[in-house]
């Protein structure tokens, strides 16, 4: 059977006022005037309503919604000991910024850093919640480092640290582990690299574990993947056209697939038909396929969401009902 | 002497009263014509700060736009505006969406031009955002392809380009500042400029920010524009080595003022990085300017910055002229 998943983040804000807004809070917390607890119970009240979201238009993997990660690595780096966070700078191609992190010593993980946070999610979700974390070479790229001067260093260095922390996160119920690599789709001559910080970070991971990459694609790297303990990878085929590129010219790949459809960077819907049809011609080609959106929903305007999403719910499940049960 | 002329990449930070006052507009609390007129006034309160600092061609800037591609995109034809998207942090803005065929209905910055230049005797410098950042910037649920869309957009800035010449502008700056992040559709924002300078008489400049500027050099010198504006301050001056291997071929403007940092940039770093564009460049083809647009600090913070940048100038052109 086919299953829907999102990659990671969700609109933090919503427009309506049915919950106090995390924009106000963290506005008034920035003032002094909400306390850290206030703070708190407001993302977790939206952590709620974002699981229940996802639940009600029938996504069968959910997230957490990320709503506390001002980017993908902020929330780590400000937590990882040798860190320290600069100034704003581009994400990757998106007219977005985020806080780059620099690396000014020895780095150090003391403690688990997002387990309490997935630990809240997981008792209030009834689907399937999987954990997130930035894959080890894409942590790399994104930082500055001033202290190893070497980039290899820093990947592997980094992907200790994850997996402790993706360690932490199966011993708090996580069965699903993905590791966010957009990165890679930018620099493909380092797929090794990354792939031995991948190997490293998922280390003795009981958990189902992969990786999600996106605006970008794989072509000419993809195959060095499925050399790799991890269970699946996933692709954009939204940003570009090198993975339906890719994936034609594959009969059968060894690994699950996670397939990013439907456009997270754009507002405009997607054709049904074209999708189903997509989604069709995959199916063929892996032991198991989780349909998502190509990247994380945070680009879109929180209106966008729920008609993208049951739009992806309701062709897959077309996909599934004239499959039959596989 | 017309060499190393100052000027400034467009936007100004907006005084407290005015960010009040465009707060105030928005949740409905205060009418259409008394915001126009605490933008005139702030248009008025930057101009004379402008020619006191000595700036050589200056801007109008920007008091009464927002989002830089939403604020064109809401005057125009075909587009709507989206919900809030969050750009970094806990600040959120709302995005252009292009439903329709893209067309202008009447000018958009001209009055603003005009308004402008008739408060000063120095030059005024037309402000437009390019075609492709535009659309890189927008949602589009109408255009075919980005080409499709790209194009449209250039024909609008076109028309409006030709306006502000109509209106008496010597100077048109169409910035491009997405076109550094995508160096695979750099084609298309040439093709895209193309149309959009198309028999303008007018220095034609463009502005590119914060990217990888490697990946589009030397393909870049293809814009159809007289001067390329670039950040340099901010990467010390490290970039003018690349135009030392491969020769840059139209005007600089020369991004001195490191516009993320809060302290004030020390002369002596504004001056070393001339001094290094002089190597490569005769000064007549060197505009001095900050490394990109000045809303994002204070007023006090932009103005300290400005004042090193022309003093800095000054100091260099005694030393050219043997002094
Ligand atoms: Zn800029």
């Amino acid at each position: 059977m086919i299953l829907t998943t999102v990659i990671g983040n969700y609109p933090k804000i919503t427009e309506n006022a049915s919950l106090p807004s995390i924009r106000q809070a963290i506005h008034q917390h920035d003032e002094g005037r909400l306390i850290d607890a206030d703070l708190e119970k407001v993302f977790q009240e939206n952590t709620v309503r974002v699981i229940r979201e996802q639940e009600a238009l029938g996504i069968d993997i959910i997230t957490d919604g990320q709503l506390l990660w001002e980017d993908i690595v902020t929330p780590l780096a400000s937590k990882i000991e040798g860190f320290k966070i600069n100034g704003l700078t581009r994400f990757f191609n998106n007219n977005v910024y985020y806080r780059q992190p620099v690396v000014v010593g020895k780095l150090l993980w003391k403690s688990p850093i997002t387990v309490e946070n997935f630990r809240f999610a997981k008792s209030k979700a009834t689907h399937i919640l999987k954990a997130v974390l930035p894959g080890p070479f894409t942590f790399a790229a994104l930082s500055e480092d001033t202290f190893y001067h070497n980039e290899r260093t820093l990947v592997l260095t980094l992907a200790e640290i994850l997996n402790q922390e993706a360690k932490a996160l199966e011993a708090a119920g996580a069965t699903i582990l993905q590791f966010d690599e957009p990165a890679l789709v930018f620099h493909k001559e380092k797929a090794l690299l990354a792939i031995e910080g991948l190997q490293k970070a998922m280390a003795g991971l009981k958990s189902k574990k992969g990786i999600r990459t996106y605006f970008g694609d794989l072509e000419g790297i993809f195959d060095s993947f499925l050399d790799t303990d991890m269970d699946f990878i996933g692709l954009d085929f939204v940003s570009s056209e090198g993975n339906r590129n890719l994936l034609k010219k594959k009969k059968k790949i060894s690994k699950s697939l996670g397939a990013g459809c439907v456009d997270a960077r754009n507002t405009r819907l997607e054709n049904p038909k074209i999708l189903k049809d997509f989604i069709q011609e995959l199916v063929e080609k892996t032991p198991q396929l989780y349909v998502s959106p190509n990247c994380g929903l945070e680009f879109l305007p929180y209106a966008s969401i729920a008609p993208k999403l049951s739009r992806l719910v309701e062709v897959v499940r077309q996909c599934n009902a004239r499959g039959g049960v596989q | 002497m017309s060499a190393l002329l100052t000027t400034s990449v467009g936007s100004f930070p907006k005084p407290d009263y005015l960010q009040k006052a465009r707060n105030d507009f928005y949740r409905g609390k205060l009418d259409k014509g008394k915001l126009h007129e605490l933008e005139q006034q702030a248009t008025r309160e930057v101009i004379q700060k402008q020619e006191e600092i000595g700036l050589d061609i200056l801007v109008d800037g920007e008091m009464y736009r927002g989002d830089m591609a939403t604020y064109f995109a809401e005057q125009l034809e075909g587009f709507k505006i989206s919900g809030l998207v969050r750009s970094y942090g806990n600040r959120y803005y709302r995005k252009p969406v292009a439903v329709g065929r893209i067309r202008r209905k009447t000018p958009i910055t001209v009055s603003w031009y005009t308004f402008a230049q008739s408060l000063t005797q120095k030059p005024i410098k037309g402000m437009l955002t390019g075609p492709y950042t535009i659309m890189d910037w927008s949602f589009d649920e109408y255009y075919p392809s980005r080409r499709a869309f790209a194009l449209d957009l250039a024909e609008v800035i076109h028309e409006e380009a030709a306006d502000l010449e109509k209106a008496g502008a010597k100077y048109i700056q169409i910035d491009e500042p997405a076109v550094s992040t995508r160096p695979e559709e750099i084609d298309l924002a040439i093709e895209a400029m193309k149309i959009v300078t198309k028999g303008l008489k007018a220095k034609t400049i463009t502005h590119i920010c914060y990217g990888d500027f490697e990946k589009i050099y030397p393909q870049m010198l293809s814009l159809a524009v007289d001067q390329i504006d670039l950040e340099l301050a901010n990467r010390d001056f490290a970039l003018l080595d690349l135009f030392k291997k491969q020769p840059f071929t139209k005007e600089i403007g020369l991004g001195v003022l490191d516009v993320h940092r809060h302290e004030t940039d020390s002369k002596e770093k504004v001056k070393k990085g001339i001094k290094k564009a002089l190597e490569i460049f005769p000064p007549e083809r060197i505009y001095v300017d900050p490394d990109c647009g000045l809303k994002t600090r204070t007023p006090e913070e932009a103005f300290a910055k400005l004042k090193v940048m022309v003093e800095a100038r000054n100091e260099i052109r005694l030393e050219l002229q043997g002094g």
